[in-house]
């Protein structure tokens, strides 16, 4: 009877922990609800359209990114966010790894690999959410979009004054491997991404971001990234610079019309002794903007969306140099227009057409890509 | 089959006790309702609630919770119910935001305010004078927000379900 007693104890026990539903096992073991399941990707048609380009004028047509979300919330408080990539088809990454853990009401801080705060599609970049079949070349040459590192981060919102922030220590780039520049003048730091894998660590470097978006319809948002590259070669200086960068961007739509523009100076220190070193052209100011605008022709006719936009964009990773020649052909212009229909939220078929040019010459060269967006989000609602 | 003996054994042992098999199946039904039991507020959450309320309804009130769900009141001054407040939660991007809205006797809607969010994205939802548009219009005319597509949508489709689930309820009582 004894033991019979101390059995219905532990029965008991068991069955209240279970309907307390905070019983950690249960939580190792999962409920359906606090899966979160997502998902986007973009697969791109590209077509040099140049009578006279024998070099470039086959066409690429490329899944070129497929990324799934996995997410789990433990509970309120902790959450885990993962993102796997496919990029063209072959190549994996880990886009983003890490823990979210709130510490106050809308304050969190997370742990892990990372997006760097800086400018909007490193942050936004669910094709669906951005006009253009590819991402803004700002965001490739002078923000080296996916820029993401393995940090700890602090962020929040403050509701009565309409701001959200987010602070960061993070890895840097990797400037120099093994007696070779991952910089280069053309791409900037862009070759130096570390993406968690197996990431030298020399210096952490700090980021953060600022946003507003207390007026309606607008959101404003400032950026900074400031500290070293990595080096595989700590002793030295010469393998390093030092890295500045500031971001400002803003978002408008109202109605049928939406509008965007995004302002990227890097300033690198340091690179005369690099490119010395290490045989390489990096520049010591680089500069990027863009501005686009779009209206929604199907606004009050359809639920669906037929956005018409233009925009305009300069990049140049040569803005200014130390010690070497200046390449105009770094100072790069494209023009766009095109058409984005939004069959839902979450998908669209995209076109643009593009025009892209450089100081150096006077010529343009013609480009046509077509696309299909996606992009998901699957919740159990408990 | 080693499981199976053991808890043949285990019954054989507490015969008497209790009807433990009734036990244990009534463990494995307790089990899906605990994960899907109702989402209880944080302290934090609550205290937020009551504060906004108390600053809303400038008199002396109570409040009650209404049969439709624990975490919907009533609120009464001198014995008349001058409104309702529901709080509910609904997803972010990859987590959740609390919010409170406030209907009228007639249950018009007078206020929604976003109490707790968790996560960097889509914070943009608690400004405010956007939130204020829901007072105005139907849902699926809101704004939409740039970097905030997931969170906006969420909270449409969930204020709308409120919405339409506290006007039956409404009517079933009266």
């Amino acid at each position: 009877m004894k033991i019979s007693l101390h059995l219905l104890l532990l029965f008991t026990l068991v069955f209240t922990t279970a309907l307390s539903a905070q019983n950690s096992s249960e939580n190792i073991l999962g409920s359906p609800e606090k899966l979160i399941i997502g998902g986007y990707g973009q697969i791109d048609g590209n077509f040099n359209l140049d009578e006279n380009n024998s070099m470039n004028s086959n066409g690429k047509l490329d899944v070129h990114r497929l990324v799934s979300f996995l997410g789990y919330r433990f509970n309120e408080k902790v959450t885990f966010v993962s993102e796997i990539e496919y990029e063209h088809v072959v190549e994996l990454y880990v886009e983003q790894a890490f823990l979210d853990y709130q510490i106050k009401n809308n304050m969190s801080i997370q742990a892990g690999l990372m997006l760097i705060p800086m400018g909007i599609q490193n942050l936004y970049h669910e094709p669906p959410t951005f006009n253009g079949v590819e991402r803004t070349n700002v965001d490739k040459y002078i923000v080296p979009t996916t820029w993401r590192e393995i940090g700890l981060a602090i962020s929040g919102l403050v509701p009565e004054s309409s701001l959200k922030y987010q602070l960061m220590v993070v890895n840097g780039p990797l400037g120099f491997n093994n007696g070779q520049s991952q910089f280069s003048g053309k791409s900037g730091i862009r070759g130096g991404r570390q993406k968690g894998a197996e990431a030298i660590v020399s210096d952490f470097d700090f980021a953060g971001r600022l946003s507003y978006f207390g007026m309606l319809g607008w959101n404003l948002g400032a950026s900074f990234y400031k500290g070293n590259s990595e080096t595989t070669d700590f002793k030295a200086d010469s393998t390093q610079i030092g890295i500045t960068m500031l971001g400002l961007d803003a978002r408008y739509n109202n109605g049928a019309f939406q509008a965007r523009g995004q302002y990227i100076l890097a300033n690198l220190e340091n690179t005369s002794q690099f490119n010395a070193y290490t045989s390489s052209d990096l520049g010591s100011k680089m500069f990027g903007y863009y501005l686009e605008a779009g209206y929604n022709l199907l606004e009050d006719k359809s639920e669906n969306e037929l956005v018409a936009f233009a925009r305009y964009e300069n990049y140049n990773t040569h803005h200014e140099t130390d010690g070497i020649n200046t390449n105009l052909a770094y100072d790069r212009t494209d023009k766009t227009i095109g058409f984005s229909y939004k069959l839902d939220k979450g998908a669209a078929f995209k076109a643009d057409y593009q025009l892209k040019s450089n100081a150096a010459s006077t010529e343009e060269s013609k480009h046509l890509n077509l696309g299909i967006a996606v992009w998901f989000y699957f919740y159990e609602i408990g | 089959m080693k499981l199976v003996n053991y808890y043949l054994k285990l019954e054989n042992e507490v015969k008497g006790v209790l009807p433990f098999r009734w036990g244990v199946i009534l463990f494995f039904l307790a089990f899906p309702i605990s994960v899907f039991s109702q989402w209880q507020p944080s302290n934090a959450t609550l205290n937020k609630a009551d504060k906004i309320l108390s600053q809303f309804f400038s008199s002396e009130y109570s409040k009650s919770a209404i049969d439709l769900n624990s975490n919907y009141f009533q609120i009464i001054t001198s014995d008349s119910i001058i409104a309702y407040a529901c709080l509910q939660q609904a997803p972010s991007k990859h987590d959740r935001f609390d919010f409170l809205a406030i209907y009228s006797s007639e249950m018009e809607l007078l206020k929604l305010r976003v109490l707790a969010y968790r996560e960097n994205y889509g914070g943009e939802i608690a400004n405010q004078r956007w939130l204020n548009q829901f007072l105005t219009r139907p849902s699926k005319n809101v704004q939409a927000i740039s970097g905030a597509t997931i969170s906006v949508e969420s909270l449409k489709r969930a204020v709308s379900n409120l919405n339409r689930q506290m006007k039956k309820w409404y009517e079933e009582k009266s």
